[in-house]
């Protein structure tokens, strides 16, 4: 017995730690959806979706690194591109070519994701810039009373 | 003997001992504690998009995931590649969540994985 519970501890792994925290994730997604149509998820019906969410990052992944490695192969006279090692966001759109309302959404997203970081970046740029202002105009306030 | 997905994803999880014979196997608090440990473990919030959404997934968790499946071990993904990963997997959830939630009868309370079978297809076939 002892043995066995050894065994199923190393089986514990990895792949098993990530389908967990998917678990709980989906677990509370499905909860606020429970909670805005008044009903209640069985705890087999969560354990199901989570269960096919791990399985379509899988697909996911693949299609994914197929379509970085892809884009190297084109037939462009121009230019030649190599092959990218490093996903995208327009793989991932590709991701939601299936249905039009999703790649809609998908895309104006991914706008609204590259706003935010635009601005996060030049909130991050400005403060050291404010900064080095106000010591430049406090050297040129001293130069100033010197002269 | 036929079983429901929602039976065998039940079976699957490793950590989960075998019941006592005759009880039935339908509270499992020890999961969820698990499924929270582990999700902690994979990094601090990270708001995803306008900040306001509702509970994302994690970032580094949907990097975890995606690198898990990838055939090249050079394969990385970008910054911006994650937080739309995430907000894709996002979508996908609700989804399912929402089309299960309108397959069911309106006189039911429990939303069963019945009615997960009846909206799977579709959902598949949308993404």
């Amino acid at each position: 017995m002892e043995e066995a519970e050894a065994e199923e501890q190393q089986r514990f792994s990895h792949r098993q730690r990530l389908k967990a925290a998917v678990h709980y994730t989906v677990g509370c997604l499905c909860q606020e959806v429970a909670l805005d149509k008044q009903v209640q998820f069985s705890k087999q019906t969560i354990a199901a979706i989570s269960e096919v969410t791990f399985r379509q990052c899988e697909n996911f992944a693949k299609d994914l690194e197929m379509f970085a490695r892809h884009s190297g192969d084109c037939f462009c006279p121009l230019r030649r591109h190599a092959k990218r090692s490093t996903v995208t966001t327009e793989d991932v759109k590709l991701l939601a070519r299936r249905s039009n309302s999703l790649l809609k959404y998908i895309t104006e997203k991914n706008e609204e994701i590259a706003q935010l970081n635009l601005e996060r970046k030049a909130k991050k740029k400005r403060k050291p810039e404010d900064e080095n202002r106000d010591f430049m105009e406090l050297d040129a306030d001293v130069v100033g009373s010197d002269s | 003997m036929w079983e429901s997905s929602g039976e065998r994803a039940l079976r699957l999880w490793p950590w989960r001992k075998p019941a006592a014979s005759g009880s039935p196997m339908t509270s499992f608090p020890s999961i969820w504690e698990e499924a929270l440990r582990w999700h902690c473990l994979f990094g601090g919030w990270v708001p995803v998009g306008n900040g306001t959404d509702s509970l994302p997934f994690l970032q580094e968790l949907v990097s975890k995931l995606l690198h898990l499946h990838f055939r090249d071990c050079k394969t990385k993904v970008s910054g911006d590649a994650l937080q739309l990963m995430a907000e894709l997997l996002r979508i996908f959830v609700l989804a399912a969540a929402r089309g299960v939630c309108q397959a069911q009868a309106e006189d039911l309370d429990v939303v069963d994985v019945d009615q997960l079978e009846k909206v799977l297809p579709q959902l598949l076939l949308d993404f």
